[in-house]
């Protein structure tokens, strides 16, 4: 097949050029817009970010700055927008985490894939090229830093660099909680098998045996390294910032209301059970760690820890408490590793059904969200409250296919090979 | 016991001071278009003990509450707030114990029911503030004073003179304006109550128990009369010690004054739950005989059901559009996203300066736009709540000597809550409120909420949700695990395969 333009366009070159000058265009456009118009391109959180970093760059706490509810790691490495002129800085960051997450993308694809730079170039163009992330990341959201960390900690995983994937997994933890459901899916994944090691052919004789097969130094090297990264940060910050850390950091994601509206199921029934002190909602909870952490990644990490991390992330979000745009982020990070060979690509059919049902529950959600926040209709319930429901079934079905797909992942190599 | 009554006449009202009937226990004249001032002083032995030992534990106390209804007024009674009870104190140790508020309080239910109980619902008041300013800040909204008055009655009425007492407290559903304050320093309570102008008949009984002073007064320059003051004359008596009046002329610097023009305010529509609050200001421009720095000021008094949020008032492109030069103040905490029902504070006060139109000294009329935010509220039957969110103070602040004497002047009203946000010395010239609708200067509000019949369905139907998409998410779990195990079952045949070969 002849290099058409589009297959030269995913080269190295080319593919980052065109990511990092989309980049470029949006954050211009962004200052100019900014300095020009009421309306500002730039996100909320990040003027809580840098009015954090300014607090942290005159000594002192983040938390000063109410809602600020991440670590100071965060603040710290934004301390150069207290300065009026770098006042960008953060989003340079953000947009080249992006791009080294690309990197990373490509780099898993080809090494650990053995995919054409073309071909690869092609899938991780999903995430680089993704207008929707290239926003999020220019108006200044942190959670393209996630997309670096989650594909950096999966690059780690899978060339058996435990010691760094330790780190990386302790470090995202600390950062923003959810990887943890990664945890036990990494861990299930690092048989012998996976780690090249030689395996023993005999059947475990005994549950206890088989227990003690899993404890590996492996494993055990993994949990050490990544449970004292994450403690280790945790004490440093609250050696420094005290409660207030912990509070905002921890605590605030398991007591909080989340009374305003968002795409989560429970979001109306939060709202109603808030209203009445006595009632708790901690149940909640128990759907989504058993999806995210126990079920997927047993039945999928051992075959494909990608699409396991994908579905676990997906699940998180669609069963979380509390979810808004930028949380779709985090699974959007692995579609280049869960796509290719993907029943979504092999049926286009059924993929452009799966696009287009996401994209439709959220315009529906996004209707009545707009008659309740800008033209103040009571559209709680049952408009908002059915949209979210549907949202939600339309996201648990879309989360059917990737965990068929996933079961399916090395039967698919045997066929292929 | 002090009291003195004033009755001030505007400038075209013509008054004959012989008309005045003066006996030793009562001062009558026929009726006049003037509005009046009663004012009473106390000492803490003359006050029920109950709240004379409730004062002795404040170092000062100030209870400030405006009429919702709109009123006509004059020079120098012309300072406005918020509608509704303004309450602020200072305990007198600095330990903050909690008996006094909780017996603040339990006073204070005497103007009705007041949300006060909760231990967080008083805001720090002092931040920014000038030194000698209240500890502690809170408001309720209070349409009248009826029921205080009527509550009041068997507490402070005893004696021959109780039908009197109760009359005069009776004519206290009438006034627009009321405030009590009491610092330990003086060890005296001042109570000064205003009735609008409209036309009214003089009558004043005496006091059975002090001295009581009535003056019929109105706007005049007496010679060597400063620019900046106030000028005034008539006659005043003192009942049982004058048969005659004597006249009165003489001038004061006055804190407040009135600017000219008015202003409305209105939430633009639809309101949605982030609405925008309409001030619309006409004809309305800086005191020109001053040389001093003057500016218009917008003085918000929100109850817990709206908000501003102090960081989107911050940016100066944004507030320019809004025709706002700065939040100058915001009091603390504001919770930016809490629930009214777990919202402890009252509420929030929030200081704006305007940015009026730069050509023209005397625009015809403009608008600043604050904007604000609806916090959630709980499920009514209707899906709808009503919110009635208090008139602002507008007025323009225009800088002056440190040292002027205001409180010399006989008619001064400080601790409005904005005062202490500015320089001593500072005049404040209020703008008229004109209401939308009513006739009240209050701006009412609809804040959607879920309906209350929602709850039986949204419990079960989204436990339906959940359990429908967890199980189809675990059906496909149990299929995958069914065709290929929980290992790389297929890679270990791939395995396999090639071994064989």
């Amino acid at each position: 097949m002849p290099p058409s333009l589009l297959t030269t366009l995913f080269r190295p070159a080319p593919l980052f050029s065109l990511a990092a000058l989309l980049r470029l265009v949006l954050l211009l456009y962004g200052t100019w817009q900014d300095a020009h118009s009421a309306v500002k391109y730039t996100d909320i959180d990040y003027l809580v970010f840098t009015d954090a970093a300014r607090s942290v760059s005159r000594g002192l706490s983040p938390y000063a700055r109410e809602t600020y509810r991440y670590t100071p790691l965060l603040a710290w490495l934004l301390v150069p927008t207290a300065s009026p002129r770098l006042f960008s800085f953060g989003k340079v960051v953000f947009a080249l985490a992006d791009l080294l997450a690309g990197w990373l993308i490509v780099r898993v694809l080809r090494k650990q894939r053995g995919m054409s730079a073309e071909r690869a170039g092609a899938f991780a163009a999903i995430w680089l090229w993704n207008p929707m992330v290239a926003t999020i990341s220019t108006r200044g959201s942190s959670e393209g830093l996630l997309g670096v960390l989650t594909m950096a900690l999966l690059w780690a995983v899978e060339g058996r660099r435990i010691g760094v994937a330790g780190l990386i997994l302790g470090l995202s933890v600390h950062f923003k909680i959810y990887p943890f459901i990664y945890a036990p899916a990494i861990i299930w994944w690092m048989d012998d098998e996976h780690l090249g090691k030689k395996k023993t052919s005999k059947p475990p004789a005994a549950l206890a045996e088989a227990v003690l097969r899993l404890v590996s130094p492996e494993r055990i090297k993994l949990t050490l390294i990544s449970l004292s990264t994450f403690m280790g940060l945790n004490v440093l910050m609250y050696y420094i910032y005290g409660t207030p850390f912990l509070t905002h950091s921890y605590f605030h994601h398991v007591t909080r209301i989340d009374h305003r509206h968002n795409f989560s199921p429970y979001n109306i029934y939060l709202y109603l059970a808030s209203a009445n002190p006595s009632s708790s909602s901690l149940h909640a909870f128990l759907p989504q760690l058993l999806l995210s952490c126990l079920l997927i990644p047993f039945v999928l990490a051992k075959k494909d820890l990608a699409t396991s991390m994908m579905a676990q992330t997906f699940a998180f979000v669609t069963f979380n408490k509390v979810c808004t745009s930028q949380y779709f982020l985090w699974y959007m990070i692995f579609l280049p590793l869960y796509l290719p060979g993907s029943s979504m690509l092999r049926d286009p059919r059924r993929g452009i059904t799966a696009l287009l049902l996401w994209v439709l529950g959220q315009a529906a959600w996004l209707q009545q969200g707009y008659e309740l926040e800008f033209l103040g209709v009571s559209t709680f319930f049952p408009g908002l409250w059915l949209a979210s429901l549907a949202f939600f079934l339309i996201n648990c079905w879309i989360l059917g296919i990737i965990i068929s797909d996933g079961a399916e992942r090395s039967i698919q190599k045997v066929h292929t090979s | 016991m002090r009291q003195r009554i004033t009755y001030f006449r505007p400038h075209d009202a013509d008054w004959d001071p012989n008309q005045l009937a003066i006996t030793d226990t009562s001062v009558h004249g026929p009726a006049l278009p003037a509005l009046k001032e009663h004012k009473i002083t106390l000492t803490l032995p003359e006050l029920p003990s109950e709240l004379a030992g409730l004062l002795r534990d404040l170092e000062q106390l100030h209870l400030r509450w405006a009429t919702p209804a709109s009123y006509d007024t004059l020079e120098p009674f012309s300072s406005r707030i918020s509608p509704g009870l303004h309450v602020s104190y200072t305990p007198a140790k600095e330990d903050h114990d909690p008996r006094n508020r909780e017996k603040l309080c339990t006073a204070l239910q005497a103007f009705g029911r007041l949300d006060c109980s909760s231990p967080d619902v008083f805001v720090n008041f002092s931040d920014g503030r000038q030194p000698g300013s209240p500890a502690l800040f809170f408001y309720n909204e209070l349409e009248k004073l009826d029921g205080f008055a009527k509550r009041l009655g068997p507490v402070v009425c005893s004696g021959p003179s109780a039908t009197e007492c109760r009359k005069q407290l009776h004519e206290l559903k009438d006034a627009v304006s009321l405030d009590m304050s009491y610092d330990s320093t003086s060890e005296a309570v001042k109570i000064q109550a205003l009735w609008p102008l409209q036309k009214r008949e003089i009558s004043v009984p005496a006091s059975p128990k002090g001295r009581t002073e009535v003056g019929i007064l109105g706007r005049d320059a007496p010679p060597g009369m400063e620019p900046h003051e106030i000028g005034v004359s008539g006659v005043l008596t003192v009942i049982g010690e004058q048969k005659e009046p004597s006249p009165a002329l003489f001038a004061f610097a006055s804190r407040h004054r009135a600017a000219s023009g008015s202003f409305t305010s209105r939430f633009q529509q639809p309101t949605g739950l982030h609405p925008t609050l309409q001030l619309r200001l006409s004809k309305t421009a800086a005191p020109l005989d001053e040389d001093a720095e003057c500016a218009p000021y917008a003085y918000l008094t929100l109850p817990k059901v709206i908000f501003a949020d102090r960081y989107q008032l911050a940016d100066e492109l944004f507030l320019a559009s809004k025709n706002l030069t700065a939040a100058k103040y915001v009091s603390e905490p504001v919770d930016l996203e809490a629930p009214a029902y777990t919202t402890k504070p009252w509420g929030s006060n929030v200081l704006l300066q305007l940015a009026p139109p730069k050509d023209g000294a005397e625009a015809e009329e403009w608008t600043a736009e604050v904007p604000l935010h609806l916090r959630y509220l709980k499920p009514t039957p209707t899906g709808k709540e009503e919110a009635g969110i208090p008139y602002p103070a507008v007025f323009w602040a225009c800088e002056g000597d440190k040292d002027t004497a205001y409180t010399v002047s006989p008619f001064d009203r400080a601790t409005l809550g904005y005062d202490g946000l500015f320089e001593p010395g500072t005049t404040f010239w209020h703008v008229s409120p004109k209401p939308e609708a009513g006739g009240r200067l209050i701006n009412n509000i609809s804040v959607p909420v879920v309906t209350e019949g929602a709850s039986q369905w949204v419990g079960i139907g989204t436990a339906v949700a959940v359990v429908l998409g967890f199980a189809w998410v675990l059906l496909t779990l149990v299929g995958g695990y069914a065709k290929s195990g929980h290992g790389a079952v297929a890679a270990k045949k791939e395995d396999e395969d090639k071994k064989e070969k």
